[in-house]
Protein backbone atom coordinates (compact mmCIF):
# COMPACT_ATOMS: atom_id res chain seq x y z
CA UNK A 1 0.00 0.00 0.00
CA UNK A 2 1.23 3.27 -0.83
CA UNK A 3 0.30 6.33 1.10
CA UNK A 4 -1.63 7.64 -1.88
CA UNK A 5 -4.14 4.90 -1.72
CA UNK A 6 -5.03 5.59 1.99
CA UNK A 7 -8.34 7.37 1.89
CA UNK A 8 -9.38 9.70 4.59
CA UNK A 9 -13.10 9.07 4.69
CA UNK A 10 -14.21 12.28 6.36
CA UNK A 11 -11.91 14.36 4.18
CA UNK A 12 -13.21 12.66 1.06
CA UNK A 13 -16.79 13.19 2.15
CA UNK A 14 -16.04 16.84 2.64
CA UNK A 15 -14.61 16.98 -0.85
CA UNK A 16 -17.78 15.45 -2.24
CA UNK A 17 -19.92 17.87 -0.32
CA UNK A 18 -17.87 20.71 -1.69
CA UNK A 19 -18.40 19.47 -5.21
CA UNK A 20 -22.14 19.23 -4.63
CA UNK A 21 -22.11 22.71 -3.15
CA UNK A 22 -20.25 23.94 -6.15
CA UNK A 23 -22.87 22.52 -8.44
CA UNK A 24 -25.68 23.91 -6.39
CA UNK A 25 -24.17 27.38 -6.45
CA UNK A 26 -23.62 27.49 -10.20
CA UNK A 27 -25.80 29.85 -12.14
CA UNK A 28 -23.84 30.08 -15.33
CA UNK A 29 -22.56 26.71 -16.17
CA UNK A 30 -19.12 26.02 -17.29
CA UNK A 31 -19.64 22.55 -18.61
CA UNK A 32 -15.91 21.92 -18.84
CA UNK A 33 -15.42 22.82 -15.23
CA UNK A 34 -18.49 20.80 -14.36
CA UNK A 35 -17.05 17.79 -16.09
CA UNK A 36 -13.80 18.24 -14.23
CA UNK A 37 -15.70 18.34 -10.96
CA UNK A 38 -17.71 15.29 -11.90
CA UNK A 39 -14.55 13.42 -12.77
CA UNK A 40 -12.98 14.43 -9.51
CA UNK A 41 -16.13 13.50 -7.63
CA UNK A 42 -16.31 10.17 -9.40
CA UNK A 43 -12.72 9.48 -8.44
CA UNK A 44 -13.40 10.34 -4.84
CA UNK A 45 -16.56 8.25 -4.82
CA UNK A 46 -14.74 5.32 -6.31
CA UNK A 47 -12.01 5.56 -3.71
CA UNK A 48 -14.51 6.02 -0.94
CA UNK A 49 -16.52 3.00 -2.01
CA UNK A 50 -13.35 0.96 -2.15
CA UNK A 51 -12.30 2.17 1.27
CA UNK A 52 -15.73 1.51 2.64
CA UNK A 53 -15.70 -1.97 1.21
CA UNK A 54 -12.35 -2.55 2.83
CA UNK A 55 -13.59 -1.19 6.12
CA UNK A 56 -16.59 -3.43 5.91
CA UNK A 57 -14.47 -6.42 5.18
CA UNK A 58 -12.20 -5.66 8.06
CA UNK A 59 -15.22 -5.08 10.22
CA UNK A 60 -16.68 -8.39 9.22
CA UNK A 61 -13.41 -10.08 10.02
CA UNK A 62 -13.45 -8.50 13.44
CA UNK A 63 -17.07 -9.49 13.87
CA UNK A 64 -16.26 -13.04 12.94
CA UNK A 65 -13.37 -13.02 15.38
CA UNK A 66 -15.61 -11.76 18.12
CA UNK A 67 -18.34 -14.27 17.48
CA UNK A 68 -16.06 -17.23 17.44
CA UNK B 1 23.88 -5.67 98.27
CA UNK B 2 24.17 -8.81 100.33
CA UNK B 3 21.79 -9.41 103.14
CA UNK B 4 23.30 -9.84 106.63
CA UNK B 5 21.90 -11.45 109.68
CA UNK B 6 23.22 -8.72 111.88
CA UNK B 7 20.92 -5.83 112.42
CA UNK B 8 23.83 -3.58 112.28
CA UNK B 9 22.82 -2.33 109.02
CA UNK B 10 19.56 -0.43 108.91
CA UNK B 11 18.08 0.47 105.58
CA UNK B 12 15.71 3.22 104.77
CA UNK B 13 12.31 2.12 103.48
CA UNK B 14 13.17 3.44 100.14
CA UNK B 15 16.42 1.55 100.08
CA UNK B 16 14.72 -1.56 101.25
CA UNK B 17 12.02 -1.31 98.62
CA UNK B 18 14.72 -0.67 96.04
CA UNK B 19 16.56 -3.70 97.33
CA UNK B 20 13.50 -5.89 97.12
CA UNK B 21 12.74 -4.64 93.68
CA UNK B 22 16.29 -5.36 92.59
CA UNK B 23 15.98 -8.88 93.92
CA UNK B 24 12.67 -9.75 92.41
CA UNK B 25 13.67 -7.97 89.23
CA UNK B 26 16.10 -10.77 88.61
CA UNK B 27 13.31 -13.26 88.31
CA UNK B 28 12.73 -14.80 84.93
CA UNK B 29 9.66 -13.36 83.27
CA UNK B 30 6.68 -15.34 84.34
CA UNK B 31 3.23 -15.83 82.93
CA UNK B 32 0.47 -15.75 85.49
CA UNK B 33 -3.04 -16.76 84.75
CA UNK B 34 -6.09 -15.53 86.57
CA UNK B 35 -9.43 -13.79 86.39
CA UNK B 36 -9.59 -10.04 86.22
CA UNK B 37 -11.33 -8.14 88.98
CA UNK B 38 -11.45 -4.49 89.92
CA UNK B 39 -10.35 -3.15 86.56
CA UNK B 40 -9.73 0.59 86.69
CA UNK B 41 -8.50 2.99 84.09
CA UNK B 42 -6.58 5.82 85.66
CA UNK B 43 -6.74 8.87 83.45
CA UNK B 44 -6.07 6.80 80.37
CA UNK B 45 -2.56 6.44 81.63
CA UNK B 46 -2.46 3.34 83.73
CA UNK B 47 -4.93 0.52 83.98
CA UNK B 48 -5.10 -1.23 87.35
CA UNK B 49 -6.66 -4.58 87.98
CA UNK B 50 -6.21 -7.68 90.07
CA UNK B 51 -6.08 -11.21 88.93
CA UNK B 52 -7.14 -13.95 91.16
CA UNK B 53 -7.74 -17.61 91.44
CA UNK B 54 -9.61 -19.45 94.17
CA UNK B 55 -6.91 -18.85 96.74
CA UNK B 56 -4.81 -15.88 95.87
CA UNK B 57 -4.89 -12.40 94.44
CA UNK B 58 -2.30 -10.39 92.55
CA UNK B 59 -2.23 -6.66 91.93
CA UNK B 60 -1.48 -5.79 88.32
CA UNK B 61 -0.97 -2.62 86.37
CA UNK B 62 -0.35 -1.87 82.74
CA UNK B 63 0.25 1.35 80.85
CA UNK B 64 -2.84 2.21 78.98
CA UNK B 65 -0.83 2.89 75.83
CA UNK B 66 0.71 -0.52 76.15
CA UNK B 67 -2.62 -2.16 76.56
CA UNK B 68 -3.83 -0.27 73.51
CA UNK B 69 -0.89 -1.40 71.50
CA UNK B 70 -1.80 -4.96 72.41
CA UNK B 71 -5.19 -4.38 70.85
CA UNK B 72 -7.07 -6.04 73.67
CA UNK B 73 -10.13 -4.92 75.48
CA UNK B 74 -10.17 -6.11 79.09
CA UNK B 75 -13.05 -6.56 81.41
CA UNK B 76 -13.71 -7.90 84.90
CA UNK B 77 -14.26 -11.63 84.98
CA UNK B 78 -12.09 -12.15 81.92
CA UNK B 79 -9.46 -14.89 82.22
CA UNK B 80 -6.09 -13.63 81.16
CA UNK B 81 -2.50 -14.61 81.12
CA UNK B 82 -0.27 -11.76 82.04
CA UNK B 83 3.47 -11.39 81.92
CA UNK B 84 5.48 -8.62 83.49
CA UNK B 85 7.99 -7.59 86.08
CA UNK B 86 7.08 -7.88 89.73
CA UNK B 87 7.67 -4.85 91.83
CA UNK B 88 7.01 -3.43 95.19
CA UNK B 89 5.31 -0.15 94.69
CA UNK B 90 7.14 2.52 96.59
CA UNK B 91 4.31 4.74 97.55
CA UNK B 92 1.80 2.18 98.61
CA UNK B 93 4.08 -0.64 99.60
CA UNK B 94 2.01 -3.04 97.61
CA UNK B 95 3.24 -5.88 95.53
CA UNK B 96 2.35 -5.39 91.96
CA UNK B 97 2.96 -7.02 88.63
CA UNK B 98 3.95 -4.43 86.09
CA UNK B 99 2.46 -6.03 83.04
CA UNK B 100 4.07 -5.99 79.68
CA UNK B 101 1.97 -8.56 77.96
CA UNK B 102 -1.58 -9.74 78.31
CA UNK B 103 -3.13 -12.72 76.63
CA UNK B 104 -6.66 -13.83 76.84
CA UNK B 105 -7.02 -17.22 78.41
CA UNK B 106 -9.78 -19.59 77.33
CA UNK B 107 -12.73 -19.29 74.96
CA UNK B 108 -14.74 -17.30 77.44
CA UNK B 109 -12.13 -14.58 77.60
CA UNK B 110 -11.84 -14.43 73.88
CA UNK B 111 -15.55 -14.30 73.58
CA UNK B 112 -15.80 -11.53 76.12
CA UNK B 113 -12.98 -9.53 74.61
CA UNK B 114 -14.52 -10.02 71.21
CA UNK B 115 -17.94 -8.83 72.30
CA UNK B 116 -16.48 -5.93 74.16
CA UNK B 117 -14.41 -4.66 71.29
CA UNK B 118 -17.16 -5.30 68.83
CA UNK B 119 -19.52 -3.19 70.86
CA UNK B 120 -17.04 -0.42 71.20
CA UNK B 121 -16.10 -0.33 67.52
CA UNK B 122 -19.68 -0.57 66.46
CA UNK B 123 -20.47 2.41 68.59
CA UNK B 124 -17.70 4.28 66.85
CA UNK B 125 -19.21 3.33 63.52
CA UNK B 126 -16.20 1.45 62.27
CA UNK B 127 -18.28 -1.26 60.66
CA UNK B 128 -20.41 1.03 58.62
CA UNK B 129 -18.05 2.97 56.45
CA UNK B 130 -17.24 0.87 53.44
CA UNK B 131 -15.05 1.59 50.49
CA UNK B 132 -16.03 0.15 47.18
CA UNK B 133 -13.90 -2.54 45.69
CA UNK B 134 -13.62 -1.55 42.05
CA UNK B 135 -14.69 -3.66 39.14
CA UNK B 136 -12.03 -5.38 37.11
CA UNK B 137 -9.59 -5.93 39.94
CA UNK B 138 -6.08 -6.38 38.70
CA UNK B 139 -3.60 -5.53 41.41
CA UNK B 140 -4.19 -7.48 44.55
CA UNK B 141 -2.26 -7.24 47.78
CA UNK B 142 -2.44 -10.56 49.55
CA UNK B 143 -1.82 -10.92 53.26
CA UNK B 144 -1.75 -14.43 54.60
CA UNK B 145 0.64 -17.09 55.69
CA UNK B 146 2.97 -18.41 53.09
CA UNK B 147 2.52 -21.80 54.69
CA UNK B 148 -0.62 -23.79 54.41
CA UNK B 149 -3.27 -24.41 51.85
CA UNK B 150 -4.85 -20.99 51.92
CA UNK B 151 -2.66 -19.27 49.38
CA UNK B 152 -2.78 -22.34 47.20
CA UNK B 153 -6.56 -22.56 47.28
CA UNK B 154 -6.82 -18.90 46.61
CA UNK B 155 -4.59 -19.07 43.57
CA UNK B 156 -6.24 -22.18 42.29
CA UNK B 157 -9.62 -20.56 42.31
CA UNK B 158 -8.62 -17.34 40.63
CA UNK B 159 -9.57 -17.26 36.99
CA UNK B 160 -6.93 -16.28 34.50
CA UNK B 161 -8.01 -12.69 34.43
CA UNK B 162 -4.69 -10.97 34.47
CA UNK B 163 -4.54 -10.63 38.24
CA UNK B 164 -1.31 -9.30 39.61
CA UNK B 165 -0.76 -10.63 43.10
CA UNK B 166 1.54 -8.96 45.61
CA UNK B 167 2.12 -11.24 48.51
CA UNK B 168 3.05 -10.36 52.04
CA UNK B 169 3.64 -13.19 54.45
CA UNK B 170 2.05 -12.78 57.90
CA UNK B 171 1.36 -14.82 60.97
CA UNK B 172 -2.27 -15.75 61.07
CA UNK B 173 -2.47 -17.87 64.17
CA UNK B 174 -2.56 -16.80 67.79
CA UNK B 175 -1.99 -13.52 69.51
CA UNK B 176 1.19 -12.62 67.69
CA UNK B 177 -0.62 -12.61 64.41
CA UNK B 178 -2.26 -9.24 65.13
CA UNK B 179 1.05 -7.41 65.02
CA UNK B 180 2.21 -9.24 61.94
CA UNK B 181 -1.06 -8.65 60.08
CA UNK B 182 -1.13 -4.99 61.09
CA UNK B 183 2.38 -4.54 59.85
CA UNK B 184 1.47 -6.05 56.51
CA UNK B 185 -1.62 -3.89 56.08
CA UNK B 186 0.43 -0.82 56.92
CA UNK B 187 3.16 -1.88 54.54
CA UNK B 188 0.79 -2.08 51.61
CA UNK B 189 -0.75 1.26 52.54
CA UNK B 190 2.65 2.84 52.64
CA UNK B 191 4.13 1.22 49.59
CA UNK B 192 1.44 0.11 47.20
CA UNK B 193 -1.42 2.54 47.25
CA UNK B 194 -2.27 1.70 43.67
CA UNK B 195 -3.60 -1.70 44.64
CA UNK B 196 -7.19 -2.37 43.67
CA UNK B 197 -7.78 -4.42 46.77
CA UNK B 198 -6.03 -5.71 49.82
CA UNK B 199 -6.91 -9.26 50.70
CA UNK B 200 -6.52 -10.69 54.20
CA UNK B 201 -7.07 -14.39 54.46
CA UNK B 202 -6.82 -17.43 56.62
CA UNK B 203 -8.65 -20.65 57.07
CA UNK B 204 -11.19 -21.31 59.74
CA UNK B 205 -10.38 -21.49 63.42
CA UNK B 206 -11.57 -20.95 66.94
CA UNK B 207 -11.84 -17.56 68.53
CA UNK B 208 -8.53 -18.18 70.17
CA UNK B 209 -6.87 -19.15 66.95
CA UNK B 210 -8.36 -16.11 65.30
CA UNK B 211 -7.64 -13.73 68.14
CA UNK B 212 -5.25 -11.76 66.01
CA UNK B 213 -8.12 -10.88 63.69
CA UNK B 214 -10.08 -9.53 66.65
CA UNK B 215 -7.29 -7.24 67.64
CA UNK B 216 -8.27 -3.63 67.98
CA UNK B 217 -5.05 -2.33 66.46
CA UNK B 218 -5.44 -4.51 63.42
CA UNK B 219 -9.10 -3.64 63.11
CA UNK B 220 -8.37 0.07 63.22
CA UNK B 221 -5.53 -0.32 60.77
CA UNK B 222 -7.84 -2.10 58.40
CA UNK B 223 -10.42 0.60 58.92
CA UNK B 224 -7.87 3.25 58.07
CA UNK B 225 -6.57 1.43 55.04
CA UNK B 226 -6.73 3.59 51.95
CA UNK B 227 -6.75 0.46 49.87
CA UNK B 228 -10.12 -1.28 49.83
CA UNK B 229 -9.97 -4.37 51.98
CA UNK B 230 -11.38 -7.79 51.46
CA UNK B 231 -11.26 -10.29 54.27
CA UNK B 232 -11.60 -13.98 53.77
CA UNK B 233 -11.32 -15.42 57.24
CA UNK B 234 -12.84 -18.74 58.10
CA UNK B 235 -14.69 -18.71 61.39
CA UNK B 236 -17.06 -20.74 63.52
CA UNK B 237 -19.71 -18.56 65.05
CA UNK B 238 -18.42 -15.08 65.58
CA UNK B 239 -17.34 -13.12 62.57
CA UNK B 240 -13.85 -11.81 63.18
CA UNK B 241 -13.75 -8.07 63.77
CA UNK B 242 -11.27 -7.73 60.93
CA UNK B 243 -13.95 -9.14 58.66
CA UNK B 244 -16.56 -6.81 60.10
CA UNK B 245 -14.44 -3.77 59.53
CA UNK B 246 -13.22 -4.84 56.09
CA UNK B 247 -14.93 -3.26 53.12
CA UNK B 248 -16.03 -6.67 51.99
CA UNK B 249 -15.81 -9.93 53.79
CA UNK B 250 -16.35 -13.51 52.82
CA UNK B 251 -15.73 -16.60 54.86
CA UNK B 252 -13.11 -18.53 52.90
CA UNK B 253 -10.08 -17.88 50.74
CA UNK B 254 -11.88 -19.63 47.91
CA UNK B 255 -14.71 -17.17 48.27
CA UNK B 256 -12.18 -14.36 48.02
CA UNK B 257 -11.02 -15.74 44.71
CA UNK B 258 -14.60 -16.06 43.58
CA UNK B 259 -15.28 -12.51 44.61
CA UNK B 260 -12.31 -11.21 42.66
CA UNK B 261 -13.34 -13.26 39.65
CA UNK B 262 -16.75 -11.72 39.94
CA UNK B 263 -15.35 -8.25 39.68
CA UNK B 264 -14.76 -9.20 36.06
CA UNK B 265 -18.10 -10.80 35.61
CA UNK B 266 -19.69 -7.48 34.88
CA UNK B 267 -17.39 -7.26 31.96
CA UNK B 268 -18.09 -10.79 30.87
CA UNK B 269 -21.78 -10.06 31.07
CA UNK B 270 -21.53 -6.71 29.44
CA UNK B 271 -19.04 -7.56 26.74
CA UNK B 272 -21.53 -9.31 24.50
CA UNK B 273 -23.90 -6.42 25.01
CA UNK B 274 -21.25 -3.85 24.24
CA UNK B 275 -20.00 -5.93 21.39
CA UNK B 276 -23.45 -6.06 19.89
CA UNK B 277 -23.89 -2.37 20.34
CA UNK B 278 -20.52 -1.52 18.89
CA UNK B 279 -21.07 -3.79 15.96
CA UNK B 280 -24.52 -2.43 15.33
CA UNK B 281 -23.43 1.15 15.70
CA UNK B 282 -20.55 0.61 13.38
CA UNK B 283 -22.74 -1.16 10.89
CA UNK B 284 -25.21 1.68 11.13
CA UNK B 285 -22.60 4.33 10.63
CA UNK B 286 -21.16 2.34 7.79
CA UNK B 287 -24.52 2.10 6.17
CA UNK B 288 -25.21 5.75 6.66
CA UNK B 289 -21.84 6.53 5.18
CA UNK B 290 -22.69 4.39 2.21
CA UNK B 291 -25.97 6.18 1.92
CA UNK B 292 -24.22 9.48 2.13
CA UNK B 293 -21.79 8.57 -0.59
CA UNK B 294 -24.65 7.37 -2.75
CA UNK B 295 -26.55 10.55 -2.11
CA UNK B 296 -23.59 12.71 -2.88
CA UNK B 297 -22.77 10.82 -5.99
CA UNK B 298 -26.41 11.02 -7.07
CA UNK B 299 -26.46 14.70 -6.34
CA UNK B 300 -23.32 15.27 -8.32
CA UNK B 301 -24.52 13.27 -11.28
CA UNK B 302 -27.97 14.81 -11.02
CA UNK B 303 -26.52 18.28 -10.93
CA UNK B 304 -24.20 17.55 -13.74
CA UNK B 305 -26.95 15.96 -15.78
CA UNK B 306 -29.06 18.98 -15.13
CA UNK B 307 -26.29 21.14 -16.37
CA UNK B 308 -25.66 18.83 -19.21
CA UNK B 309 -29.35 19.00 -20.10
CA UNK B 310 -29.27 22.71 -19.90
CA UNK B 311 -26.16 22.76 -21.98
CA UNK B 312 -27.79 20.40 -24.42
CA UNK B 313 -30.84 22.58 -24.55
CA UNK B 314 -28.58 25.53 -25.23
CA UNK B 315 -26.92 23.59 -27.98
CA UNK B 316 -30.28 22.47 -29.33
CA UNK B 317 -31.52 26.00 -29.25
CA UNK B 318 -28.42 27.17 -31.04
CA UNK B 319 -28.85 24.44 -33.60
CA UNK B 320 -32.45 25.41 -34.05
CA UNK B 321 -31.50 29.00 -34.47
CA UNK B 322 -28.81 28.13 -36.92
CA UNK B 323 -31.04 25.77 -38.82
CA UNK B 324 -33.77 28.38 -38.78
CA UNK B 325 -31.25 30.78 -40.26
CA UNK B 326 -30.27 28.16 -42.78
CA UNK B 327 -33.88 27.52 -43.60
CA UNK B 328 -34.46 31.17 -44.03
CA UNK B 329 -31.54 31.34 -46.38
CA UNK B 330 -32.61 28.16 -48.00
CA UNK B 331 -36.11 29.47 -48.49
CA UNK B 332 -34.68 32.59 -50.07
CA UNK B 333 -32.58 30.41 -52.22
CA UNK B 334 -35.67 28.51 -53.26
CA UNK B 335 -37.30 31.78 -54.09
CA UNK B 336 -34.28 32.80 -56.04
CA UNK B 337 -34.35 29.50 -57.78
CA UNK B 338 -37.92 30.00 -58.67
CA UNK B 339 -37.15 33.44 -59.86
CA UNK B 340 -34.32 32.12 -61.92
CA UNK B 341 -36.52 29.43 -63.23
CA UNK B 342 -38.99 32.05 -64.24
CA UNK B 343 -36.27 33.99 -65.87
CA UNK B 344 -35.15 30.92 -67.64
CA UNK B 345 -38.62 30.20 -68.68
CA UNK B 346 -38.96 33.65 -69.99
CA UNK B 347 -35.65 33.37 -71.65
CA UNK B 348 -36.60 30.06 -73.05
CA UNK B 349 -39.79 31.45 -74.34
CA UNK B 350 -37.94 34.40 -75.63
CA UNK B 351 -35.47 32.15 -77.25
CA UNK B 352 -38.21 30.19 -78.84
CA UNK B 353 -39.78 33.31 -80.05
CA UNK B 354 -36.49 34.52 -81.34
CA UNK B 355 -35.89 31.20 -82.92
CA UNK B 356 -39.26 31.27 -84.49
CA UNK B 357 -38.57 34.73 -85.60
CA UNK B 358 -35.25 33.71 -86.89
CA UNK B 359 -36.89 30.81 -88.62
CA UNK B 360 -39.44 33.09 -90.02
CA UNK B 361 -36.82 35.53 -90.90
CA UNK B 362 -34.87 32.80 -92.52
CA UNK B 363 -37.86 31.76 -94.45
CA UNK B 364 -38.54 35.27 -95.38
CA UNK B 365 -35.00 35.76 -96.40
CA UNK B 366 -35.07 32.65 -98.44
CA UNK B 367 -38.30 33.69 -99.99
CA UNK B 368 -37.07 37.12 -100.66
CA UNK B 369 -33.84 35.76 -101.86
CA UNK B 370 -35.62 33.42 -104.11
CA UNK B 371 -37.75 36.22 -105.24
CA UNK B 372 -34.75 38.25 -105.88
CA UNK B 373 -33.15 35.35 -107.52
CA UNK B 374 -36.19 34.96 -109.64
CA UNK B 375 -36.00 38.60 -110.42
CA UNK B 376 -32.36 38.28 -111.21
CA UNK B 377 -33.04 35.31 -113.27
CA UNK B 378 -35.70 37.18 -115.08
CA UNK B 379 -33.40 40.10 -115.39
CA UNK B 380 -30.73 37.83 -116.69
CA UNK B 381 -33.05 36.25 -119.14
CA UNK B 382 -34.14 39.67 -120.14
CA UNK B 383 -30.56 40.64 -120.41
CA UNK B 384 -29.99 37.55 -122.34
CA UNK B 385 -32.70 38.40 -124.58
CA UNK B 386 -31.44 41.82 -124.75
CA UNK B 387 -27.98 40.62 -125.23
CA UNK B 388 -29.16 38.27 -127.81
CA UNK B 389 -30.61 41.13 -129.49
CA UNK B 390 -27.39 42.88 -129.09
CA UNK B 391 -25.26 40.15 -130.57
CA UNK B 392 -23.01 41.86 -133.14
CA UNK B 393 -22.88 38.78 -135.23
CA UNK B 394 -26.59 38.98 -135.71
CA UNK B 395 -26.29 42.64 -136.28
CA UNK B 396 -23.53 42.02 -138.74
CA UNK B 397 -25.81 39.59 -140.41
CA UNK B 398 -28.42 42.21 -140.41
CA UNK B 399 -26.03 44.42 -142.28
CA UNK B 400 -24.35 46.24 -139.65
CA UNK B 401 -20.48 46.42 -139.73
CA UNK B 402 -17.78 47.25 -137.25
CA UNK B 403 -14.92 49.55 -137.90
CA UNK B 404 -11.59 48.92 -136.37
CA UNK B 405 -8.56 51.04 -136.23
CA UNK B 406 -5.22 49.60 -137.30
CA UNK B 407 -4.58 48.70 -133.76
CA UNK B 408 -7.85 46.70 -133.80
CA UNK B 409 -9.63 49.24 -131.64
CA UNK B 410 -13.25 49.69 -132.41
CA UNK B 411 -13.94 53.07 -133.70
CA UNK B 412 -17.12 54.37 -132.33
CA UNK B 413 -16.79 58.09 -132.80
CA UNK B 414 -15.99 59.99 -135.83
CA UNK B 415 -13.49 62.20 -134.12
CA UNK B 416 -11.25 59.12 -133.68
CA UNK B 417 -10.93 58.90 -137.43
CA UNK B 418 -8.46 60.79 -139.39
CA UNK B 419 -8.33 61.37 -143.06
CA UNK B 420 -6.06 58.97 -144.76
CA UNK B 421 -6.23 56.55 -141.94
CA UNK B 422 -6.51 52.94 -142.82
CA UNK B 423 -9.46 51.24 -141.33
CA UNK B 424 -10.69 47.72 -141.21
CA UNK B 425 -14.34 47.06 -141.63
CA UNK B 426 -15.74 43.88 -140.40
CA UNK B 427 -18.80 42.29 -141.97
CA UNK B 428 -20.56 39.18 -140.96
CA UNK B 429 -18.73 37.09 -143.50
CA UNK B 430 -15.42 38.95 -143.74
CA UNK B 431 -13.65 42.23 -143.55
CA UNK B 432 -11.90 44.66 -145.79
CA UNK B 433 -9.36 47.38 -145.49
CA UNK B 434 -10.03 50.86 -146.72
CA UNK B 435 -8.63 54.35 -146.57
CA UNK B 436 -10.57 57.27 -145.30
CA UNK B 437 -11.11 59.89 -147.90
CA UNK B 438 -13.53 62.12 -146.40
CA UNK B 439 -14.92 62.63 -143.04
CA UNK B 440 -18.48 63.83 -142.52
CA UNK B 441 -19.42 64.90 -139.10
CA UNK B 442 -23.05 64.51 -138.24
CA UNK B 443 -23.55 68.09 -137.41
CA UNK B 444 -21.93 68.95 -140.50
Amino acid sequence: MTKKEKVNVSKSLKELEEIVDWFEKQKNIDIEKGLKKVKKGAGVIKKLRKRLEKIENEFNEVKKDLKE
Amino acid sequence: MPYHKEEKRVLSVSDFVRLINALIGRLEPVWVEGEIIGLKNWKNRIVFFDIKDEKALLNCSIYYSRLQSLGLELEDGMKVKVMGTPELRKKRGKFNLNIRKVKLAGEGAFKKAYELLKKKLKKEGLFEKKKKIPNFVEKVGVITSKNGAVIHDFRKNLKKLNFKLFFKDALVEGERSAKSLTKAVKWFNQNMLDLDVLVIMRGGGSLEALQGFNNEVLVRTIFNSKIPTLCGIGHEVDIPLASLVADVSVSTPTAVATYLNKSWEVLEDRIPFFQERILNKFQESNNSLKQKIDNLSQKISFQFEKELDYFNSLVRESIQRISYGFNQTFNKFEELKNNLKNIFDILKRQKRIVKEEVENFKKEIIVSFQKRLEKKKEKISNQERYLKALDPKRNLELGYSIVFAENNKIIKKIKNIKKGQKIKTKLHDGSFLSKVKKINKKND
